[in-house]
């Protein structure tokens, strides 16, 4: 009879435990994805805390991010102006083409190591990788989209269904679950295996041209596309002429300061092999025009950064070596690896269990 | 032990856990109370696409009024107390009324005060994409440069030289020099468990700053001029005595 006692004091008291613990948990576990910082990198700046990594929500920000169910009529998703073979910028554009044949307002910049980047776009204006898909889904030159049809459209959409409950363990779609699926897939773009960096471990190195073009670099460049993200993040007005069909005064629109007008952010030289056409608004159509720019091109102004005071001199030999160190920071790894592609295309990639429950 | 007593003790252990999570959920004694925010123009009721008047003589009706509230404090000046309200947001929408009352649990025995913000907090700008009532889908959002949209102003007059004679009035901005998020202190006469706040429009467009319609129809960035509405803005709440 005491043996019975005990039995259901202990099983009364399991009863109790796990209706106070396990009330809603009835979602299957997800596969957390551990986040590699290259070697020598500083801390990321995400959050992940906030957004933690997982299979189930990398693989729903990779089929949102190639998804053109996000844009007003189907035809433009995230990766039309981000494609991966060009550093997930927009291969041989100035302008990218969006909604109703209409042109982007500024160049599509390259999406790599944005977890070390504080704030986005070339004027800076938006602080939080969760919140910058927001703006080309809903500009109506780009993707033309409002988040309320969005989120009707991933609502009545099974597949997506499952992929979210997958990823964030509850049964339901809202924005900030989009998005932060997207920032899981773009944090994971981490361009950090070029030749430039073999060379820095000691695995490679550079030849005669190479050599000369980062001795130069060094020299002449370096003060503000700072490795190891070849940009300080800062924002800098290398004297462009005013483009009068856009007027387009960069950093000023977001600060309103005078003493902004016509910055844009620096950007990465990472992969600038694949990323051409260069500038904020795409102007430089190769490498060469934009070393012509510092050579001789550079316009005074107030906001001139004072670096550029004499513009930078360099030798038409010099051209070619720098030309030769920065095709060293092309990662192929990165542009051609599987797991960035779009979901399905490549049968190589790894298929985390989450899209494998959503094929069928 | 007999089977009776089994049961007994097995029944005491349920009613202890159970007595044990009432207990923990019953935080003291709280008690409702309910906010609500009336729209006037000057002590009008507001009415959408209704034509009303502002101080510069200028027609005007409103097809779209919406601002947050948040960081609302109770006070309670007899007994020394307040009661701050943290992370609760509200969207106050004059096209629907739901969403004009807020419902609060308070356990001030007196309430003497209510200071809140018209706006959104800067913290809460630069956390990322929000669920719930901060939604960027809610449209209080500037995607462009990271911000909520504090309050809400849309309508026509025939004094707007813009299509449609249509003015908007999208106040933002919550970075040091642009905020236009603003504290509003008000001191509560009666001791209801209703308080009912008037948002004078009227006081948008001249109290602290001149801005007829003539002048100023749209603004959509932050900056000086949303700066200035929301100075004026900051006016608009009264508590009607004899209400």
């Amino acid at each position: 009879m005491k043996k019975a006692a005990i039995i259901l004091v202990l099983f009364s008291a399991l009863i109790v435990a796990i209706s106070w613990v396990n009330k809603e948990n009835t979602f299957p576990k997800t596969h957390p994805i551990k986040f590699i910082i290259p070697k020598g990198w500083p801390e990321p700046l995400y959050d992940f805390k906030q957004n933690p990594l997982t299979e189930e929500g990398f693989e729903l920000g990779r089929k949102l991010f190639y998804d053109g169910n996000l844009s007003k009529d189907g035809n433009f998703s995230c990766a039309s102006c981000h494609q991966q073979f060009a550093a997930f910028a927009t291969y041989d554009h100035a302008l990218s083409h969006g909604f109703n044949n209409s042109f982007s307002f500024r160049n599509a910049p390259g999406l790599f190591n944005l977890a070390w980047q504080k704030d986005f776009m070339w004027d800076g204006g938006i602080n939080h990788l969760d919140l910058q898909p927001l703006a080309p889904i809903t500009d109506p030159h780009e993707m033309a989209e409002n988040l309320d049809s969005i989120l009707f459209k991933l609502k009545n959409d099974i597949v997506y269904q499952r992929m979210f409950a997958a990823a964030f363990g509850k049964k339901e779609i809202n924005t900030q679950l989009v998005t932060k699926a997207i920032s899981q897939f773009v944090l994971m773009l981490v361009s950090a295996d070029s030749k430039y960096d073999r060379v820095m471990q000691g695995k490679d190195s550079f030849n005669l041209p190479q050599r000369l073009g980062y001795e130069i670099f060094q020299k002449k460049c370096i003060s503000c596309h700072v490795p190891p993200f070849f940009t300080d993040f800062s924002f800098r007005s290398t004297g462009l002429a005013l483009d009068d069909y856009l007027k387009d005064y960069g950093r000023m629109r977001i600060t309103g300061n005078p003493d902004d007008s016509l910055k844009f952010r620096v950007p990465s030289l990472r992969n600038v092999q694949q990323t051409f056409p260069y500038s904020h608004d795409g102007r430089f159509g190769y490498l060469d025009a934009v070393f012509e720019h510092y050579r001789s091109g550079v316009i005074q102004s107030n906001t001139t950064d004072s670096l550029l005071k004499n513009g930078i001199p360099l030798s038409n030999f010099e051209f070619g070596q720098l030309k030769a160190f920065l095709y060293t920071l092309t990662d192929s790894s990165f542009l051609n690896n599987p797991l960035f592609a779009p979901p399905g295309v490549n049968r190589n990639a790894p298929l985390p269990d989450a899209l494998q429950h959503a094929d069928k | 032990m007999n089977q009776k007593s089994i049961l007994q003790y097995y029944l005491l252990i349920f009613c202890c856990t159970f007595c044990c999570q009432n207990l923990w959920s019953q935080e003291n004694f709280k008690r409702d109370i309910k906010i609500q925010f009336i729209n006037t123009i000057g002590l009008t009721p507001l009415q959408l696409n209704e034509t009303y008047t502002n101080d510069f003589g200028e027609k005007f009706t409103v097809s779209s009024f919406r601002y947050y509230i948040s960081n609302i404090t109770l006070v309670d000046e007899k007994n020394n107390s307040t009661d701050y309200f943290k992370d609760q947001y509200f969207l106050i929408d004059q096209s629907d009324s739901s969403s004009q009352n807020i419902f609060l649990q308070t356990s001030l025995k007196e309430i003497t005060g209510i200071n809140f913000m018209i706006g959104i907090d800067s913290l809460k700008n630069v956390q990322g994409v929000q669920a719930g009532i901060l939604d960027p889908a809610k449209g209080m959002f500037w995607v462009w440069n990271t911000g909520y949209v504090m309050a809400k102003l849309e309508g026509n007059s025939n004094m707007v030289n813009a299509p449609r004679h249509a003015f908007s009035l999208h106040i933002g901005g919550f970075k040091a020099g642009q905020n236009t998020a603003r504290i509003i202190q008000l001191n509560v006469s009666k001791h209801p468990g209703i308080i009912k706040i008037n948002a004078d429009i009227n006081q948008w467009f001249k109290n602290l700053h001149d801005l007829p319609l003539k002048e100023n129809f749209f603004c959509h960035e932050p900056g000086i001029l949303a700066m200035k509405y929301a100075d004026n803005y900051a006016t608009m709440f009264f508590i009607q005595e004899n209400n």
